[in-house]
């Protein structure tokens, strides 16, 4: 504001012309001044105060700053006084970025004595001192090696040489007959085929040769296990990629009878991560948009990573929730999320249950699961949670691929996510009190991770009531990230949501417990089934699918791992009568975490990874190892043999092209 | 002007040191999904010069005690780093194993060894301190109860604790009560995310306890 020749006119009385000046300047503070309410500076966080159902013209914010446009606001709405004005606003926003931005940047690197991080989060190999700090120490004591047993794999009879009480039936189908361990009530069975038959073993014969010092039940004990609960009906079945778990198995299916009084529900049986489930969103790009031109690439990239929280300890999208819109959550899930405007309402359609389960009840949701939850709504977690951008790379089945609007080259989004911090604490405080109460109801269990309690107890209701509530939580969640999703891709694009065409295809859930009526022995039977990393795969023509769907049956979405193709599966009539409707979930586990950070190196996988088109942005470069596709098991052997088996059709393949990881 | 310059100097002051001020993360408008604040760039560079000078970090190998010298934050005080623990192969999870010559120092390395899965722990400077109160039926349900309760504080508040001390252990009533002391997790900025840890399970867990010797082997949902 230093006008020239001031020192001229300094002595001068005030003419007309510097008093509106004056006047001018003193507006344009004023106008200043309110833009810091609303301002969208890159720089600072500022907080926008609307009142609930507001559905104001307020942009909306991005994590680090930054500007999504709400979908109801478009290029033409503002008109003549209010364009004018969010122009001045916007330049002197962006005049004032730049009056603090680059003298502080300035400053900052003046005395760092480090350069500047990049937007992909490597400070983190200089945060921790130790250049090995992911191997955490760990690894084995010398004292006791993990002795490594090797199978005569030539074929399956000769793998089940070292195993003979399991049967055979020639096709993918082994059973373990009831009285293998002492208490089942009913037989255990699982598909596989060679490959996979050799892991399971394998994990099996090792921990038998290992003894008893730190060991863990092998997949095929706890399939046993699990039949021995009170209530099971027809069989304890195991998915193809089925490995060991906590109690259940993981990719383990246990259906008990409703109508016995005796019937147990199990919360291990659902698993701590409740209503942990993949989502699909559609979109009708094509491949060449997304690869063609790199750069657009990882600006999607960063901008997905900058909005969608990843990592352990990360906050949420959607800030605290409190008290009362956390109850509303848990109690109408998806329903709160569409009167929000947080989801499209033809989304609630293709999610199991619409988005909402019946009786959840957030009252039996300890305070301690809400304060665990209450930050953590929209997050993805870390571990085996992804968010990855795909491709469709084959298709199998034409009819079932159009019905969900999928064809060669189109690029979808895949989330995988769960409950977060409110589900795992709903199970474990669940399982402290069904240990509490098993000896009041007379129930001894095997293995204490099975603690159960009657389902017509007081407490079965309870737990059945919070775990609604808390599967209520997982499925706000995925639409808040698929939200986060796709005002990303809106940003990008420079294109509305609605006009990519970016709708779900479908949402599953592979932990979970449902009443469901299925035919057992020929009678039709009202059922509780536990699926744990087990997805639910109705055949065609079952009225709980949408009507979009209904003829080509409910489409299973099967993640792979990173930068693995993922798989869209249907399923089939076979599967209702053979596996209460079930099939598999993804990859399951082949090596351990320990023994794949000391036998990966996560540069040489994140390469790898990157070598195959996929644009990879983790939380933490260090722990991909971990995560690494070679620790996994080969998710299209999986996929072959539930396809082998009937109990689900193939229908398109996809292949990663962004991979977020926590 | 000079007074024209001055107004706008403590407009922009003002505006700029309420930037600076952190807001809380807003309630549920539904157009204002609130961002997380902006990594701030220069925190590595502050965090740096707070981690103290002077003192090289030891790396401590099982087993191994490593006395620290060198000013983290508080008084010129030194203090070793236990690291009795280890990680064991599990085929989707991960099997803690620590012990101590005492099932106190045992049950102390179990929480300490699950926080070093989250984070890396000589980035943690001790700062604060939490007090964990449980109790349980018997001594494996203590352990979970024990264990826990530092998973939810770490969940809720964010509480990264470096060390444990147990100061009572009832061991007929099953009653425990402890101190960690770390600090507040700072992901991204100051300590580096590790993997979360989503429960604590009674699978296979085992609680081994002889003359001289304890074991726990827990079982964790990752």
């Amino acid at each position: 504001a230093i006008l020239p020749g001031a020192h001229r006119r300094r002595h001068r009385p005030s003419s007309p012309c510097s008093s509106l000046l004056f006047l001018f300047l003193l507006a344009l503070s004023a106008v200043v001044c309110c833009s810091h309410g609303s301002a969208p500076a890159s720089h600072t966080c500022t907080a926008s105060y609307g009142s609930l159902g507001a559905l104001g013209a307020e942009p909306l914010r991005l994590r680090g700053g930054g500007l999504w446009r709400s979908s109801r606001e478009s290029k033409g709405t503002e008109r003549g006084g209010m364009q004018i004005l969010s122009t001045i606003r916007k330049k002197i926003a962006v005049g004032e970025a730049w009056l603090y931005k680059y003298p502080a940047r300035l400053l900052s690197n003046l005395f760092s004595r480090k350069p500047k991080a990049r937007a992909n989060n490597q400070d983190e190999e200089k945060m921790s001192k130790r250049g090995n700090w992911h191997l955490r120490g760990g690894g084995l004591s010398d004292d006791r090696a993990r002795k490594s047993i090797e199978i005569d794999d030539t074929s399956i009879e000769s793998m089940l040489k070292s195993a003979p009480y399991i049967q055979w039936d020639g096709n993918q189908l082994f059973t373990i007959p009831k009285g293998h361990i002492e208490g089942m009530r009913s037989s255990a069975s699982f598909y596989a085929n060679k490959p996979l038959l050799k892991q399971v073993l394998k994990e099996m014969l090792e921990n038998q040769a290992n003894g008893s010092k730190g060991g863990f039940l092998s997949a095929i004990q706890q399939l046993s296990n699990v039949a021995t609960l009170p209530g099971v009906v027809s069989s304890s079945i195991g998915m193809p990629d089925i490995h060991s778990g906590y109690g259940f198995a993981i990719g383990n299916v246990a259906a008990v009878d409703m109508d016995d009084d005796d019937s147990v529900v199990s919360p291990g049986g659902v698993g701590f991560d409740i209503n942990c489930g993949v989502r699909l969103l559609r979109t009708n790009l094509h491949e060449r948009d997304v690869i063609g031109d790199a750069a657009l690439k990882n600006r999607l990239a960063d901008l997905l990573f900058k909005n969608i929280p990843v990592g352990v300890g990360e906050g949420s999208v959607l800030g605290q929730a409190d008290g009362k819109e956390l109850d509303d959550i848990l109690r109408r899930g998806m329903a709160w999320a569409e009167e929000r405007n947080l989801c499209w309402p033809e989304d609630r359609e293709v999610v199991e249950e619409r988005g909402s389960f019946e009786g959840a009840d957030p009252d039996a949701v300890s305070d301690r699961a809400k304060a665990r939850g209450r930050n953590q709504c929209g997050s993805l977690g870390s571990g085996n949670h992804y968010a990855e951008v795909q491709v469709v790379e084959e298709v199998y089945d034409e009819e079932a691929a159009s019905a969900m609007g999928l064809k060669l080259g189109t690029v979808c989004i895949m989330l995988h996510s769960g409950s977060r911090g409110l589900g795992h604490q709903v199970c474990t405080d669940a399982v402290a009190e069904a240990e509490k109460v098993m000896k009041q109801q007379g129930i001894s269990v095997v293995d204490r991770q099975l603690a159960c309690c009657r389902i017509k107890s007081k407490e079965g209701q309870k737990y059945l009531a919070a775990m609604r509530a808390a599967a209520n939580f997982a499925f706000v969640n995925r639409c808040l990230m698929a939200k986060a999703v796709r005002q990303s891709f809106a940003t990008i694009f420079e294109r509305d949501e609605k006009e990519l065409g970016m709708s779900t295809v479908y949402d599953v859930s592979h932990n979970i417990a449902k009443v469901e009526e299925h035919m057992v022995d020929g009678v039709k039977k009202k059922v509780l089934v536990h699926r744990k990393g087990a997805t639910r795969a109705f055949g065609p023509g079952s009225p709980e699918i949408c009507d979009k769907y209904r003829s080509i049956g409910q489409p299973v979405l099967v993640g792979g791992s990173m930068g693995t193709c993922s798989y869209v599966l249907t399923g089939t009539a076979k599967a209702m009568e053979s596996t209460f409707g079930s099939t598999c979930h993804g990859a399951g586990r082949a090596m351990s975490r320990s023994q794949a950070m000391r036998s990966l190196d996560s540069r040489a996988v994140l390469k790898e990874v990157e070598d195959r088109g996929c644009t990879a942005r983790v939380a933490t470069k260090k722990l991909v190892a971990e995560e690494a596709p070679q620790s996994y098991k080969d998710v299209s052997e999986v996929i072959e043999t539930c396809h082998a088996a009937g109990i689900s059709r193939k229908c398109v393949k996809l292949r990663p092209v962004i991979c977020i990881k926590g | 002007t000079a007074f024209l310059t001055g107004v706008l100097l403590v407009l922009h002051l003002q505006a700029l040191s309420s930037s600076l001020v952190s807001k809380p993360l807003m309630s549920m408008d539904p157009n204002s999904i609130e961002p997380l604040p902006a990594r701030p760039r220069q925190a590595f560079g502050r965090a740096r010069h707070l981690r103290g000078g002077g003192g090289e970090v030891k790396v401590a190998s099982q087993g191994e005690c490593v006395e620290y010298q060198g000013n983290l934050g508080q008084d010129d005080k030194s203090f070793t780093d236990v690291v009795n623990y280890e990680y064991l192969d599990h085929t989707a999870d991960v099997q803690f194993h620590s012990w101590g010559k005492t099932k106190e120092e045992a049950f102390e390395q179990a929480v300490v060894c699950m926080f070093s899965y989250i984070t890396d722990l000589p980035t943690v400077e001790l700062r604060a301190s939490n007090t964990v109160e449980v109790t349980g039926r018997d001594l494996q349900s203590l352990l979970y109860a024990f264990m826990d309760e530092f998973l939810f504080q770490f969940s809720v508040d964010g509480h990264v604790a470096r060390q444990v001390k147990i100061l009572e252990f009832d061991e007929t009533n099953f009653r425990i009560k402890a101190e960690g002391y770390g600090e507040k997790f700072q992901p991204r900025t100051k300590h580096p995310q590790g993997t979360e840890v989503k429960a604590i399970t009674y699978s296979a867990m085992q609680i081994k306890i002889e003359n001289d010797r304890t074991d726990i082997y827990v079982i964790v949902d990752i």
